[in-house]
């Protein structure tokens, strides 16, 4: 009897995973919803800016980005009564530059996942990204049907888990991990408010949960393939100084 | 992402005291219970113990037939978490500390210190009022307005770090307040002095929902070969970082560095090992934070310029907080030598929040460990050369403290 129930219990269960879209499937539509794989081709460059908050600490920050082909980032938070928090990517290296802490050069999961985050064609580019992407589950967030989407980063890195509308196609939801030399923390973030930028459909408002602190993210705007200055993603000069302490 | 901000400031500000019922204090058993039972970071101590004490004392504090007998109920609801910065501060206790008017950020410009255990005059700001009044180092406080301020410092006789914040905000106020004060002078004879309160020195600091005030950084080299840096709180990382930087460079063929920390309380915890990053060659962390949420380490990263020299740390009984996490990471890196006396041991982010009753519920967040593997909470950081504080050499315009770090740094004798 107890045999009997397992099997038809595994059965059901076969029966709801064969019901699940691949990830692929998953992915493409993700990539149509927010503009297609053309539009991904096409880009080389985004610039945006926004306000975000540290909630229930009275902290306002302004926030700024900026991403290149291939694989060039840099993003400048300005932080009230804290000062410039900068952060970057450039020709492989991923550093950060603080006056809290100083400048730092990231090394392990921490740089490959600020690699990965910096890509502007991410979204095509998921099977080079990740070495395994599956969907696990059909599950409600905030009572839209999504699907729980699990990706094994290809260089280091803890498993990504996404949340797609399963209607829209849309990133709802994520949780990763964000491994630095400080430890492991959980991150959080909820998509919310996607409109259109541009030829592509981005969410504006970005609710973050770090650790213990929630962070508020709202854009103010996003542009594609502007015009960006030939030193926008130099290196600032104590990093400078950094690279060139490791290579002595 | 991935900016944590650590906020580890001792701080105390009035609350009003609410009318007494049983259920006020019913309500506020529940409140100190759930909020342990939600925040705490062991889950072995929120757990079925803390079930179990909450079936047991429940009731009884519905059957208390007074205030102390409902305060006492609570305090052995915490006793049972055997962990220091739990507890209830009556609300008598803030009257007592609120000295009836706005404390504002002015003051008469000389730091005061429980020495030998009398209301001491420490230092003497250039410039100041009290300065200008011809006020001394040494001289003992006898009266604030109207007020003898003995009695209320006997209340907070096991705290130094309450003690001094009391005294601290009876001397407050608005620019241009009037502040009669009474003082034993060098001789033994009585001085009323009648100062204006002036805002001191220094830069106005906003952070977040804190209250405002004000930070002060001093650059000095009481030797040629010596650089000393002290600064009152860990804000505006930017001027802090750009004097550290100025500090560093131009003392670069120094014997000696010295991190004034004294009546430091603390403030952004993740700048303990930013500034520690100054005089150290590699990646290392100063300690660990235990949060619900997962351990965080304070890691400091080397600045693109350090100091390899000799290093020293003044602390006393307010280096509290981020000047503990510095202090004390620093010490077990067996990168600094401490000098002065030991810190209050106030280490843990803690939450001080009103309680039903109008007393307050003071706990802690997170659990915080050093490097060294040993807690700050309750012990506080032991200095390597103990030098407290005499009326005697105070008098004699001495800094004791400044004094057994120069020595030590510059060979002039063993330090003990």
């Amino acid at each position: 009897m107890i045999r009997q129930l397992s099997l038809c219990l595994l059965a059901a269960g076969l029966a709801a995973a064969a019901q699940l879209p691949t990830a692929e499937a998953v992915l493409t539509r993700y990539v149509e919803a927010t503009g297609g794989a053309e539009a991904y081709r096409a880009v080389k460059t985004q610039s945006a800016r926004g306000s975000l908050e540290f909630k229930g600490m009275g902290l306002k920050a302004n926030i700024r980005t900026f991403s290149a082909l291939p694989n060039n980032g840099l993003t400048i938070m300005e932080l009230a009564g804290m000062g410039e928090i900068r952060s970057g990517v450039r020709d492989g290296l991923a550093w950060e530059l603080s006056p809290m802490q100083g400048a730092r050069i990231l090394e392990g999961a921490e740089k490959q996942m600020a690699l990965r985050m910096t890509r502007l064609d991410a979204p095509i580019r998921w099977r080079e990204l990740f070495k395994e992407v599956k969907v696990e589950a059909e599950e409600e967030i905030d009572g839209r049907r999504c699907y729980r989407l699990v990706a094994i980063p290809a260089a280091e890195g803890k498993p990504e888990i996404s949340w797609y509308d399963a209607e829209t196609g849309l990133l709802l939801k994520s949780q990763l991990t964000m491994v630095s030399p400080m430890g492991e923390i959980p991150l959080e973030t909820r998509m919310d408010d996607y409109r259109s930028a541009g030829p592509f459909k981005v969410p504006y408002k970005i609710t973050q949960k770090a650790g213990p602190q929630q962070i508020d993210t709202v854009m103010e705007e996003v542009q594609w393939n502007v015009e960006l200055p030939a030193a926008q993603f130099d290196l600032p000069a104590d990093i400078e100084a950094l690279v060139k302490k490791r290579q002595q | 992402m991935k900016t944590i901000l650590l906020l580890c400031l001792s701080a105390l500000a009035p609350w009003p005291a609410a009318a007494q019922t049983p259920n006020v204090w019913l309500a506020s058993f529940d409140q100190v219970w759930q909020t342990i039972k939600d925040r705490h970071w062991d889950p072995e101590r929120k757990g079925a113990s803390w079930d179990a004490a909450r079936t047991e004392l429940r009731p009884r504090i519905e059957q208390a037939a007074s205030a102390d007998e409902a305060r006492a109920i609570l305090g052995q609801l915490l006793a049972r978490l055997g962990q220091s910065h739990f507890g209830i501060i009556p609300a008598e206790a803030y009257s007592a500390l609120a000295s009836g008017r706005d404390p504002g950020d002015a003051s008469p410009g000389f730091d005061v210190r429980m020495v030998e255990g009398a209301p001491t005059v420490t230092r003497v700001l250039p410039n100041s009022p009290a300065a200008r009044a011809g006020i001394r180092p040494g001289w003992l406080i006898r009266r604030i307005g109207s007020a003898d301020p003995a009695p209320v410092l006997e209340r907070f006789k096991d705290s130094s770090l309450l003690q001094n914040i009391v005294l601290a905000r009876r001397l407050q106020g608005e620019a241009g307040d009037s502040l009669d004060l009474e003082f034993e002078t060098a001789g033994g004879s009585l001085q009323s002095v009648q100062l204006t309160l002036a805002t001191p020195d220094g830069r106005p600091v906003r952070f977040g929902n804190l209250p405002p005030m004000r930070m002060n950084i001093e650059r000095a080299r009481p030797h040629p070969e010596v650089a000393h840096v002290r600064w009152n709180a860990f804000f505006e990382p930017q001027w802090l970082q750009d004097e550290f930087r100025a500090a560093v460079e131009a003392c670069a063929p120094c014997r000696g560095f010295i991190l004034d920390l004294r009546g430091n309380g603390g403030g952004l915890g993740i700048l303990a090992p930013g500034v520690a990053g100054w005089f150290l060659d590699k990646q290392l962390y100063l300690g660990t934070m235990y949060a619900p949420t997962g351990p965080l380490k304070l890691v400091a990263y080397p600045r693109p310029v350090t100091f390899p020299g000799k290093l020293a740390i003044l602390i006393d009984g307010l280096s509290a907080s981020t000047s503990e996490f510095l202090a004390a990471g620093l010490k077990d890196l067996n990168r600094a030598r401490l000098f002065g006396e030991t810190t209050p041991g106030a280490a843990l982010p803690s939450m001080i929040e009103p309680l039903p009753s109008g007393d307050r519920f003071q706990f802690a967040v997170a659990d915080y460990i050093s490097v060294g593997g040993d807690p700050i909470e309750g012990r506080g950081v032991a200095p390597h050369v103990a030098v407290p504080l005499t009326r005697a050499q105070l008098l004699e315009g001495r800094d004791p403290v400044l004094d057994a770090a120069l020595r030590w740094i510059l060979d002039l004798e063993e330090a003990q």
